[in-house]
């Protein structure tokens, strides 16, 4: 329950980002002229998709809080909870293809981008340990 | 009960109490006598028994089954009966905060290890091992930068 709360409580925090980076993925896109009109239940569909992800990313960071599950577990639900996400609110916004193309480019994209950023904080906590590690 | 104060400025200082057995009030009283002067000690217990033990001594403080419990350089366990945030007050600063239930001795840690990538375990020279928070990392850092 205590996690439940803490998970709706970061949610609640994290979602008003949402629509703030589809405001500047549109002006983007206005810019580029790829985009130039949006109808009203697109947009509201995407504005809601957007609050709802900001929510569900922000919220699932509370899974390294929960101490029994070790820490590689917790990554791997948080990186599958983000994955799955994302996946169902770009198609059903046709924000990629609705095909396995789509799915596929998505998936290869999203876990490579996924394992860049684990290394670089990988790298980071190596280097800080060893720092630590010469000063003990 | 009677109070039978004597005052003798150029002899040794002790308590004595008189009583009919062994109670809650001795073992506070026995408690309380014994932490006054000891700075650099913590009681502790060792199944009823009350014992002191030297800071130098402490490698490891931590809480297990929602006890707190001091682990010594030798890994021998004692019961502590504060809490954790009561002991850490008492403690000097070589003792360090790793995550909400644990402190450690840093002159008593092995080294600090990497797990599952991005995760901080510290390895003490007795063999234990407990994760470190990201927050209690930063702060001992900080401290070593410093």
């Amino acid at each position: 329950m205590r996690y439940f709360k803490t998970f709706c409580l970061r949610g609640l925090i994290a979602m008003g980002f949402g629509p703030i980076i589809l405001v500047f993925i549109y002006l983007g896109l206005n810019q580029a002229n790829i985009v130039h009109s949006i109808p009203i239940p697109t947009l509201n569909l995407a504005i809601i998709s957007s609050l709802l992800i900001g929510f569900i990313e922000g919220g699932i960071g509370v899974v390294y809080q929960i101490e029994r599950l070790s820490l590689g577990k917790a990554t791997l639900i948080q990186s599958l909870v983000i994955y799955v996400s994302l996946l169902f609110f770009y198609f059903i916004n046709a924000w990629i293809p609705r095909n396995w193309s789509g799915f596929s480019i998505f998936s290869i994209i999203y876990w490579i981008a996924y394992g860049i950023i684990w290394l670089i904080i990988y790298q980071s906590v190596l280097r800080h340990v060893r720092k630590v590690n010469s000063k003990l | 009960m009677k109070f039978h104060l004597l005052i003798t400025p150029h002899e040794e200082e002790k308590v004595t109490a008189q009583l009919h057995q062994e109670s809650t009030f001795s073992n506070d009283l026995k408690e309380f006598v014994l932490s006054q002067g000891n700075s650099n000690k913590l009681i502790a217990y060792d199944d009823n028994d009350l014992v002191q033990i030297s800071f130098e001594n402490i490698a490891f403080i931590t809480i297990i089954s929602e006890k707190l419990y001091l682990i010594t350089k030798e890994n021998k366990k004692y019961l502590l009966k504060e809490r954790l945030y009561q002991i850490a007050q008492k403690l000097p600063d070589y003792f360090w905060k790793i995550n909400k239930s644990s402190i450690v001795n840093r002159h008593e840690i092995e080294r600090f290890n990497v797990i599952s990538g991005t995760g901080v375990n510290v390895i003490m020279k007795n063999g234990i091992s407990d994760y470190v928070s990201r927050r209690c990392f930063s702060q001992i850092r900080k401290e070593l930068e410093s």
